[in-house]
């Protein structure tokens, strides 16, 4: 809500200067969101003379001027206006001034000139439009004269933000109310002008929906509807409002002064009586606003005998409407219910000052006020005779009873508050407050606060006036519950995080929404997952996983020159039926920059196997347990370079290569590897503490190696030689895979290296070779192996 | 004796005289070796008269002892001076560069809602999370926020076109607008009292130089028999001091959140200029950081708490704004736009 200070003066009695008012609307809960002091703006820009102006030594387009700003200062200004020239009398902003939008004017060099101001434009002193050249003034004004003398510019601007709860303070008058309450100054009075010795009006209204409670109207005929005078020209310009035509102006200036949303219908186009009645959906209305809109049902309607002519308390129609050539006119102030215009607005998605006002509740009290009002400034400005005014329903005020405990202030606030001092503040606020108990109260709120249900909104009240600062600043006692229990899912995703980072990966956040193309490439596409409204159609559908945005995010890096990358996330992903915590990691490129001593190897699928690993088991996941399958993982993987893994029954992860087709058609790079790892399947898997101990006795290592059929799977043999080995073998691994004409097509080699160790004794030879023997006769009977 | 005298002197001269390693020991043999010059004397100790015999054994020993210390002390150098000798042929020109690394980094979001989650810690506050697609029943009905309410419309949601069964009616899914939906999830699961924060992904339909359609707050929701709008003010003093890590001014401006009851606004002195006024907090001085307020009792009603025998506050805090004034990053749009070189500048070490 924009407001100049003569406008709040007109309704506020005060000797506060604006800034002041700025401090106490703020503490009302009133953010200012822009504050402008018009007089402070044109400090230090008085009238000055060019004397002479001569072409800038090093700029085409500037001239090196001397201004005369008084009896004997002269000061070089540069200049780049077209129209400086000698002995034109100009506007200076001199050194210390501070125009318009914070422009603070300083002693500067351009291009290597000395420049001691700036000569202004209309524009730049924001008391105009023009900006083609510099401001030419009248010649004969003394030289040095301030130009705030010349034009009244004092007023200030200030643009407060409203809150939904505040309908009070949707106007002007509202505001000073509220400024009043917190001893800012006296409210002025306002007066309903006495109309009933008018004319009686020509049309009836009827209401025929109980949404419109309350509806007044005045006519006034003979009527001259031209351009609205200057001042109220200006004073909706700067509440950002468009001058229209003077009737249609003073609407909106008694809606922004008083708070009551006003039309005013061109009687003549009028047919017959006015109805208001209850859309019965599939209607349409030509608004003023330009738009056609499609009524649903159970919007309110203002209807002639032709038809719906207006959307009651949110849009006028275009066929009623009043233009230069209207001589009569209706002027209306109704109510509504603001749920009905809440819902009729959203459906309809029109935005409009009456709406916005009636949807958060306009003060009924207002009404017939605001209405004469009205009447009283167009006949002042147009001509005409005024009608009586003439009312349907009620403008009753029922106000609810509210008990009050002014101990409330202290147990729940935790301020402390003079019951006297808190009535008190109620009372200037409007509030009516009768004693019904020993610090008790019943409290009916006055008829323009809207928002006032139970005790907790009088506390506000209070509190408001009394300011926020008054309330101390305490810590709770500590919780009895001291253990803080961060819950299971918040600790595996901050460890995720962590552990992902500490593996060299580079954390990152996408977007939870791709676009459907890139979901297309990874997934089935699932209805339930698009948005209905997305920001764009690049961002429209929720990821499933987070492979896509990774992926994506290694594409966008590539192209501003980045080769070797590895990223991680962690966030939800979503299905069908629900979402969930995914980790995800992907690499591309080099394990390391290529150097000196370091040859250029390229991260392959089994680097990230590691890093899978790695970060499962810094997961706490046991991952000697952890199965392998080479089947089973989504279709964005490389058919023969992926994997799930299984552990506990359940698939926890998956890894491997982006499948060629789907790199190629999001342009990464082919043999970009990655991983994800679903963390809710690993929430309940906390360690044990199992039993420690270290063996006092002597490990001793075997080695064998087995020509095999090339299908079998190493983690096959792996096992069989550990199960083999049971329980002696702590360690195995595969130290070589040869495959080649050597061994024969269709055949490989695995050398495997087997650690024994006892809990109990130091193996003797027998012992060992025993083992090792039926270690070797395992693998050669389930795979048909022979010993290399 | 004099002889003996004689035969050590000899004997330290050769060993001062070595060369190397070889030469002392050629040394050590011909004088301490078993057919040592001074060895031989030991031997014929025997031959001697009793009195002469112990001090030609005392003297003889004593010229041993020196003997054996000059060849330690000889070999210990000559030995130092040959691996010196050899160090110096090994010599790397150590200005090369390490070999490659990768140093992962935290993102800042994530790097200061552990830090938040830190402090809450400290304060009695556990973590909770709830679901980022939700029906407008915990987004918005059971937060006092009815249908018809304008706040709604504030809010830029983003829709699905699907909906749900929820206490009867048909709710329309959406992706929550803010975290306070926890508040009510949380009520529902845990009851009063309740000190929980609630850290996530928000979104709002809303997209240019200020504004994402994703972003991330934490809610803050504490419940007791005596919790009081002081104790608001309390808990932010200190977490607004602990993470800015220094004692912060606070203003609380009197503001409106339907789920609030008394609402509040809350602003720091303006981290980049202390209150002076500057371009960041556009000469106010304060920066407007959170939303807070007494939990209103709708609220409390759909979490099932009786609000005459609890009564508390609520908070709702943007994580990427706290990051970006203690961090001094100036454009928000950068935390999503996934940048190596934003992440190698702004990212966080473990």
């Amino acid at each position: 809500m924009k407001f100049s200070l003569n406008w709040l003066k007109q309704h506020l009695d005060t000797n506060a200067s604006a800034e002041q008012i700025v401090d106490q609307l703020n503490k009302l809960g009133m953010e200012v969101e822009e504050f402008e002091d018009g007089a402070k703006a044109l400090e230090n820009v008085v009238v000055g003379k060019i004397i002479s102006r001569v072409q800038h030594p090093n700029a085409d387009t500037l001239g090196v001027c001397q201004v005369q700003v008084g009896e004997n200062d002269i000061r070089q200004i540069v200049c780049g206006a077209p129209n400086a020239r000698d002995g034109l009398t100009v506007a200076a902003a001199l050194e210390g001034a501070c125009l318009p939008g914070d422009f603070k004017i300083s002693k500067s060099k351009l291009r290597g000139e000395v420049s001691n101001g700036m000569l202004c434009s209309v524009r730049e002193l924001a008391i105009g439009d023009e900006y083609d050249g510099i401001w030419e003034l009248d010649t004969d004004l003394p030289i040095g004269t301030p130009i705030a003398q010349l034009i009244d510019n004092t007023d200030a601007m200030i643009d407060v933000d409203i809150t939904p709860n505040r309908s009070d303070v949707l106007s002007v008058r509202g505001i000073a109310r509220d400024l009043a309450a917190a001893d800012m100054g006296t409210l002025k009075p306002i007066a309903e002008k006495d109309y009933s010795a008018g004319f009686a009006q020509e049309k009836s209204v009827t209401l025929d929906n109980n949404d419109c409670t309350f509806f007044s109207s005045i006519e006034i005929t003979g009527v001259k509807n031209e351009q609205s005078p200057a001042w109220l020209v200006e004073f909706l310009e700067k509440a950002g409002l468009r001058p229209i035509n003077t009737i249609a102006d003073v609407t909106n200036f008694v809606m922004l002064s008083l708070g009551q949303p006003l039309h005013a219908y061109d009687a003549d186009k009028v047919k017959g009586n006015i109805t208001v009645s209850t859309s019965k959906g599939d209607e349409k209305l030509e608004g003023l606003d330009g738009s056609t809109h499609s009524l649903k049902e159970g919007a309110i309607t203002i209807n002639d005998e032709s038809g719906i002519i207006g959307l009651g308390g949110i849009v006028g129609g275009e066929s009623t409407s009043v233009d230069e050539n209207t001589t009569r006119i209706i002027l209306e102030a109704a109510h509504f219910n603001k749920t009905t215009i809440a819902l009729t607005g959203q459906a309809l998605q029109v935005n409009t000052d009456a709406r916005y006002r009636f949807e958060r509740g306009v003060d009924p009290l207002m009404t017939r006020i605001a209405l004469s009002n009205a009447a009283e400034i167009i006949s002042e400005l147009c001509g005409g005779e005024v009608s009586s005014m003439q009312t349907v329903g009620s403008d009753e005020y029922k106000p609810k009873v509210i008990e009050f405990d002014v101990r409330k202030m202290k147990t729940f606030a935790g301020v402390d508050v003079d019951e006297n001092e808190a009535i008190t503040i109620l009372c200037k606020l409007g509030y009516n407050c009768t004693k019904a108990a020993d610090f008790t109260y019943n409290v009916t709120a006055p008829s323009f606060v809207n928002i006032c249900h139970n005790f907790a909104d009088l506390v506000e009240e209070v509190l408001r006036i009394k300011g926020f600062d008054s309330i101390p600043v305490i810590l709770p006692a500590p919780s009895l519950r001291t253990v803080t229990d961060w819950d299971d899912i918040t600790l595996i995703n901050r460890r995720s995080r962590k552990n992902l980072v500490a593996l060299g990966y580079t954390e990152l956040l996408n977007y939870s929404f791709i676009s459907p193309k890139l979901t297309a490439a990874f997934s089935d596409t699932i209805e339930n997952l698009i948005l209905a409204n997305p920001i764009s159609e690049e961002l429209s559908h929720m990821r499933q996983t987070l492979i896509p945005g990774l992926a994506e995010s290694l594409v966008k890096n590539v192209k501003r020159g980045h080769a070797n990358l590895m990223f991680a996330e962690v966030g939800k992903v979503f299905a069908e039926k629900g979402e969930k915590l995914q980790a995800a990691a992907i690499r591309m490129g080099l394990k390391a920059e290529k150097s000196w001593n370091n040859e250029a190897q390229v991260a392959s699928v089994f680097d990230i196997k590691s890093d899978l690993f790695k970060f499962l088991e810094s997961l706490d996941v046991e991952v000697d347990k952890v199965m392998i399958k080479d089947a089973g993982f989504a279709k964005y993987y490389h058919p023969g370079r992926s994997g799930v893994l299984m552990y506990k029954g359940k698939q926890i992860a998956q890894f491997g290569e982006i499948h060629p087709f789907v790199a190629k058609k999001m342009f990464l790079k082919a043999g970009t590897v990655a991983f994800e790892v679903d963390l809710e399947l690993l929430l309940n898997d906390k360690k044990s503490n199992n039993d420690f101990s270290i063996s006092q006795y002597q490990a001793v290592k075997r080695d064998f190696a087995f020509i095999l059929d090339q299908k079998v799977k190493a983690a096959d043999v792996l096992q069989t030689v550990k199960s083999a080995c049971r329980p002696l073998a702590k360690a195995t691994s595969i130290f070589d895979l040869y495959e080649g004409e050597e061994i024969g097509e269709g055949k490989k080699s695995l050398a495997i290296s087997v650690t024994l160790q006892s809990d109990e004794k130091t193996l003797k030879d027998e012992e060992i070779n025993a083992v090792a023997e039926k270690a070797v006769n395992a693998v050669i009977k389930r795979f048909k192996a022979t010993i290399r | 004796m004099q002889n003996i005298e004689q035969l050590k002197n000899s004997a330290l001269e050769l060993v001062q005289n070595s060369t190397d390693v070889k030469q002392l020991d050629e040394v050590r043999v011909k004088f301490l070796g078993k057919n040592g010059e001074i060895t031989s004397i030991l031997k014929t100790l025997g031959k001697l008269a009793p009195e002469e015999r112990k001090t030609v054994a005392q003297t003889t020993n004593e010229a041993k002892n020196a003997v054996f210390a000059a060849i330690e002390a000889k070999k210990a150098e000559l030995e130092l001076a040959a691996l010196e000798e050899k160090l110096a042929t090994e010599k790397l020109d150590i200005t090369l560069p390490e070999t490659p690394y990768n140093l992962g980094k935290r993102h800042p979001v994530s790097f200061v809602i552990e830090e938040l989650e830190t402090i809450f810690a400290k304060l009695g506050f556990s973590v909770a999370s709830a679901n980022e697609i939700e029906n407008e029943h915990f987004n918005f009905t059971a937060l006092n926020i009815p249908a018809e309410h304008p706040a709604r419309q504030d809010h830029d949601t983003f829709y699905f076109n699907d909906f749900e069964e929820f206490n009867g009616e048909k709710q329309r899914k959406l992706l929550r607008t803010q975290t306070s939906n926890t508040q009510i999830h949380a009520m529902q699961a845990k009851g009063a009292p309740l000190r929980i924060i609630a850290p996530g992904r928000v979104y709002r339909c809303d997209s240019d130089l200020t504004h994402t359609p994703q972003f991330h707050q934490i809610e803050g929701i504490a419940l007791d028999k005596d919790i009081t709008f002081s104790h608001l003010k309390g808990v932010l003093q200190v977490f607004l001091s602990q993470y800015f890590e220094r004692d912060v001014k606070l203003r609380f401006r009197p503001s409106y959140f339907p789920f609030t009851e008394p609402g509040t606004e809350v602003d720091i002195e303006c981290v980049f200029c202390e209150g002076k006024g500057c371009r960041v907090c556009k000469k106010t001085g304060f920066i407007e950081v959170l939303g807070a307020g007494m939990v209103h009792e709708n609220v409390l009603a759909a979490g099932g708490i009786d609000s005459k025998e609890f009564q508390g506050f609520a908070f709702g805090v943007g994580v990427e704004r706290l990051a970006m004034l203690k961090y001094g990053i100036n454009d928000l749009r950068m935390f999503f736009d996934s940048q190596t070189e934003f992440m190698k500048h702004f990212g966080k070490n473990l």
